[in-house]
């Protein structure tokens, strides 16, 4: 019989946890210091999952998007044991398009979801504070295509004065899976928190159907806190963030649709 | 609202005793779990989170019928009394985790934690055991899985903890238990869990234990690429295959997580043949044919005491007391025992710290399975000099010719070759072994 050290922990799928955090100009200042301590502690606190998460390898990816974006990480995601955080600065637009061109890119097994095991579904984590400087809109459409983003669990935190709560709720699919702030203290207790519920609702559940939606791993988050949900989750009138069922090349909609070209103003 | 308490809130129970909060032990996706002052005992109170039920009136009915039937064995963290507060917020009063436990999954990442392979599969034994007590009293626990007890690694004592799930067989309580322990129906059909469905996940739990990985989780599992809930329930409901079927090959162990490779060789035969059946096609469509607590106490005891330790410190297993060679690669020495006693059925090495169960002895209830009745040790002053000690609490009898002994409780008879114990109806000869 082979010695007890000889055996290594048990097999476990991996669980990619990605964060997509907005560091335009908007975040200067007392912001991107919040979210940069936010991250380190939220760090922490999926450490501490992972090493006890015995049903999931939790790694973890980190893009920043301002005027470009880029991967903290531009090997592919980490375990969190070889994972430290370091500090991000605030500078430039809000390109999301370009943030969600490059995640598409990276959503893949012959990519960043390259394994050894098989993956659960991703858990995907928007963070911004400002409006989308560029078109967001049709790389979201390409995006949605991705099986891997389109079933992610993806949870979504506006911040500041004025953001754009509508795009997060387009990028995660819900409103309910948006979470809506100005006190940026209820932003690092939840982005702390949700993170944790995300990770480990991938096995733990008791009744598991379907994907983990975004929604879920906010409601479980909130439940750990004593944050009423009311005051963070937004309440949004658009009904159906679902990718619309048209075919988005340029020049084919006209065809589709007609506009009254004589209508007054 | 939060559902949190604060250290020094003080609250009174149903049966009327005064309850104080005095700190946070833990936090679960159900509810937060204290240390409270429990009428000047120290025990501990978890308390749900608002939300969490399917059907709250029916779970604290449930809670409470199994507060007033009490815990089926000391094995149970069971709740003893319970709590409910204005605004709906609730929770139930247990004792507390002694030191020394660990959560059963953390020995699925650190399967070193085990001092040896006998202590595994004393944790199999037992957690087999207090399952079959609950069975046996009429209730399912419906949610059996690594995150559901406690576990001394140094003892192989369990200790079975969120019995707030447990309730009478065929009850729907909404629960429908843990993702990778489910039984297949359940997945598929999303049935009402069942004794049945409860040994489905037993069965992968000493799987886990004793091969530190998931029976149906080989190749098929880890080429999947997504195991989005489709891929899950393929692999867990609709085509489950064990890694070691013996026909279909389609799933066996990737090699680059080795472990069931490495530990299945080394498995007596009659173990193999318990998890084969346990995992065989016909078992796993059909719930009736899964192997019963019964089935693997029998074949645990028996394993636990073919487990000796080689001179070089490795543990071989010696399938019917038979010598073999160490399967340790850089040892090969031979291993066998000087004695080995004849059960109906098989033979065990009799060496020091070999058992001899209730259960090993003639039918019996599920609640004296594992009651011990002989215990063989090695004198201080000669290790080779063995002695058998009464380990139960009525006498029984050794017998060598025509002449028979009576051991009294406690009391220990030095081991003759050719003598006969005489433990209920049974007579184990103790053989030498050539």
């Amino acid at each position: 019989m082979p010695h007890m050290d000889d055996l290594g922990a048990m097999m476990r799928p991996d669980l990619h946890v990605f964060y997509v955090l907005d560091t335009s100009g908007s975040m200067q200042n007392k912001p991107i210091g919040v979210l940069n301590r936010a991250m380190e502690s939220t760090v922490d606190a999926l450490k501490q999952v992972a090493a006890h998460h015995s049903d999931a390898n939790v790694k973890i990816a980190v893009l920043e998007f301002n005027s470009t974006c880029r991967w903290i990480n531009p090997n592919g995601p980490e375990y969190l044991d070889d994972f430290f955080w370091s500090d991000l600065v605030a500078a430039g637009k809000t390109e999301v398009g370009a943030a969600l061109r490059e995640l598409d890119s990276k959503l893949s097994r012959s990519a960043f979801l390259n394994s050894m095991t098989s993956a659960f579904l991703p858990v995907i984590i928007f963070m911004t504070d400002g409006f989308a400087t560029d078109d967001y809109e049709r790389e979201l459409q390409k995006i949605m295509r991705n099986r891997w983003f389109s079933k992610a669990t993806r949870v979504g935190f506006a911040i500041g004065r004025n953001p754009d709560t509508e795009m997060i709720a387009k990028l995660v699919g819900s409103s309910e899976a948006v979470i809506r702030t100005e006190d940026l203290g209820v932003f690092a207790r939840l982005l702390r928190f949700v993170s944790v519920s995300a990770s480990t609702l991938a096995g733990n559940s008791h009744t598991r159907d379907a994907e983990i939606s975004g929604a879920e791993a906010v409601r479980a988050g909130l439940n750990m806190t004593d944050i009423d949900p009311g005051e963070v989750i937004p309440v949004i009138n658009t009904v159906d963030f679902q990718t619309p069922q048209i075919d988005a090349r340029p020049g084919s909609a006209d065809k589709a649709f007609t506009w009254d070209d004589q209508r007054e103003w | 609202m939060g559902a949190g308490l604060e250290a020094g809130a003080s609250l009174r129970t149903k049966f009327n005793k005064e309850i104080r909060v005095v700190k946070q032990l833990g936090d679960g996706s159900q509810g937060i779990v204290y240390a409270i002052d429990y009428d000047g005992r120290p025990m501990a109170l978890k308390w749900y989170r608002p939300n969490v039920f399917y059907d709250r009136q029916k779970f604290i009915d449930n809670l409470r019928n199994n507060i007033m039937s009490g815990k089926p064995t000391d094995d149970f963290l069971w709740p003893v009394d319970m709590v409910e507060v204005m605004g709906g917020s609730f929770g139930y009063v247990m004792d507390l985790r002694p030191e020394g436990f660990v959560e059963a999954r953390e020995l699925f990442l650190h399967p070193n934690l085990f001092p040896s392979y006998r202590r595994a599969i004393d944790a199999c034994m037992n957690v087999v055991s207090a399952f079959n007590v609950l069975h046996s009293k009429g209730y399912c626990y419906q949610d059996v899985s690594g995150g559901n007890f406690f576990v001394n690694p140094h003892s192989g004592q369990v200790l079975i903890c969120d019995n707030d799930n447990v309730a009478p067989a065929g009850i729907d309580t909404g629960i429908r238990g843990t993702p990778r322990f489910m039984a297949p129906e359940i997945v598929v059909e999303n049935s009402v869990p069942s004794v049945q469905s409860d040994r489905h996940s037993l069965a992968v739990l000493m799987f886990m234990m004793l091969c530190v990985q998931h029976p149906l989780e080989g190749v098929r599992f880890t080429k999947a690429g997504s195991l989005d809930p489709t891929m899950q329930k393929r692999l867990y409901g609709i085509e489950p295959v064990f890694i070691m079927d013996p026909d279909i090959t389609t799933n066996r162990p990737d090699p680059a997580f080795p472990n069931a490779l490495k530990v299945w060789p080394c498995l007596p035969e009659h173990m193999r043949r318990i998890f084969l059946r346990a995992f065989s096609q016909n078992a796993l469509k059909n719930p009736n044919r899964r192997p019963s607590e019964m089935d693997w106490i029998r074949e645990l005891v028996r394993f636990r005491s073919e487990v000796v330790n080689c001179v070089c410190g490795n543990e071989v297993f010696l399938e019917n007391a038979r010598p073999r060679t160490c399967d340790k690669p850089s040892c090969g020495r031979r291993v066998g025992t000087a004695l080995r006693a004849d059960l109906p059925g098989y033979s065990l090495p009799f060496v020091d710290d070999t058992r001899i169960y209730r259960c090993q002895t003639g039918v019996c209830d599920a609640n004296v399975a594992l009651e011990p009745l002989v215990w063989v040790l090695a004198s201080r002053e000669r290790p080779d000099v063995l002695g058998v000690r009464n380990v139960s609490r009525a006498p029984w009898g050794v017998s060598q010719g025509a002449s028979i002994h009576m051991v009294a409780p406690r009391q220990t008879v030095m081991v003759i070759p050719d003598m006969e114990l005489r433990l209920n109806e049974e007579r184990i000869h103790i053989s030498r072994n050539v």
